[in-house]
């Protein structure tokens, strides 16, 4: 976790206790974030705002539940967030046809080499690399569903195969990742 | 084993995707809250995607969201101790789960939270220059006397100092001292009503003189909120 993340540990157990302040603290902190998080899922600006409203609602609920011993402030409010941004996909129409289905380039660009000072930029090679590693189509699935908030339907549609399969290549890829990342490369 | 162990980080990486449906993720969410190799395969994987998310490009929110979030929290902040015995609540079942402690226990501390003596009053002042993003927060504690300052701008300047200066109506400005640290407490002695803070940007070490000699770069009122 990278060090300045340490400050954000403490605010969300005071927000825990219900600290208001530190609960402002940490909106400072991580608003931008999130909201660029959700942009990206719902590809709006004022859906993205709504979103993370909500997330920051369910942020100041759920302080209690973060568990610092195993968990990253910043990616379990980003988790929160996107779901949110999820959620509100989810009571939209489906998306396949509106959207190219295809990656933003940028993104993978941007794994490589990122731009972002809160990143961490080994932990982005190697994601970047093991992205990599694993076959073209799958990649697409998993970043279209973390990135953009793919649904398994819609990723069903985009890739014309069943749903049940789209899971199962999930889940494989996530496997095939988890591995990779770990070092353990079966 | 493997298997077993493949199919919790299976389910717990298609959960921080987003791509279980909603029964599923309700049942993920209920696992969360009892099965701690659940909640840590979670945590690995938000960890391990976050880089996709850095690869967003930050944007600040546009409108003030922030009092937006307050506007909607305000119902559980308002219940006070009640929400805090929610949470402990939640805090006791976990710890069931994770250390298995007993009933007995958990009794006791429920009992102990009930009664914890009331939250004291609580008023805010949000230090910000003209119009812009807060640089300061500060809140009074009305029942212990007690003055929280929290400064979100960067330090000040080499060879200067923040000072915080006190405002009642009609009245001169009264230093508060130097703002030597990010946050800290000090004791207030001043009625909170109609009060404003300020902040003003002084040779280091502060004022000279009893009064601002340099200019203001942070004031607000203080409120309840």
């Amino acid at each position: 976790m990278p060090a300045d993340q340490s400050d954000l540990v403490s605010a969300l157990a005071a927000v825990a206790k219900g600290d208001r302040l530190a609960f402002r603290l940490i909106y400072q902190r991580t608003a931008p974030k999130l909201m660029a998080a959700t942009r990206r899922i719902l590809g709006s600006s004022s859906a993205a705002e709504d979103a993370v409203q909500e997330a920051y609602v369910r942020i100041w609920r759920h302080a209690v539940d973060f568990d610092a011993r195993i968990a990253s402030p910043i990616a379990w409010m980003t988790t929160i967030a996107r779901h949110a941004a999820i959620d509100v996909v989810r009571s939209g129409p489906e998306r396949v046809s509106a959207a190219s289905g295809e990656i933003d380039a940028d993104i993978l660009e941007g794994l490589a080499s990122p731009a972002d000072a809160g990143a961490d930029p080994l932990a982005s090679a190697r994601l970047s690399g093991c992205l990599n590693g694993i076959e073209a189509d799958r990649r697409t699935m998993v970043m279209l569903a973390y990135c953009n908030g793919w649904s398994r339907e819609e990723l069903a549609k985009r890739f014309d195969r069943p749903v049940a399969t789209i899971k199962t290549l999930l889940r494989r890829s996530l496997i095939a990742l988890k591995d990779c990342l770990s070092g353990s490369g079966r | 084993m493997a298997a077993d162990a493949d199919d919790i980080d299976a389910l717990a990486g298609e959960y921080v995707l987003g791509t279980i449906d909603e029964a599923e993720r309700r049942a993920a969410e209920a696992r969360l809250q009892s099965d701690p190799s659940f909640r840590a395969a979670v945590a690995a994987w938000e960890i391990r995607l976050q880089p996709l998310s850095d690869t967003a490009r930050s944007q600040p929110p546009s409108r003030d969201l922030f009092a937006e979030i307050m506007a909607r929290l305000a119902q559980d902040i308002g219940r006070g101790d009640g929400s805090e015995v929610v949470a402990l609540r939640r805090r006791v079942t976990r710890w069931r789960y994770v250390a298995a402690i007993t009933t007995a226990a958990a009794a006791v501390l429920l009992v102990v939270s009930l009664n914890r003596t009331p939250a004291p009053e609580k008023y805010v002042a949000t230090l910000t220059p003209q119009g812009g993003a807060p640089g300061f927060i500060l809140t009074v504690d009305t029942v212990k006397h007690t003055l929280t300052v929290s400064r979100v701008a960067e330090a000040a300047p080499a060879g200067k100092s923040y000072e915080l200066w006190a405002i009642e109506p009609g009245a001169q400005p009264k230093s508060l001292g130097v703002v030597e640290q990010a946050r800290y407490q000090r004791p207030l002695d001043l009625p909170t009503n109609n009060l404003t803070l300020a902040i003003s940007l002084e040779p280091e070490g502060g004022s000279p003189t009893s009064a601002p000699t340099g200019p203001v770069v942070f004031s607000g009122n203080l409120i309840k909120p």
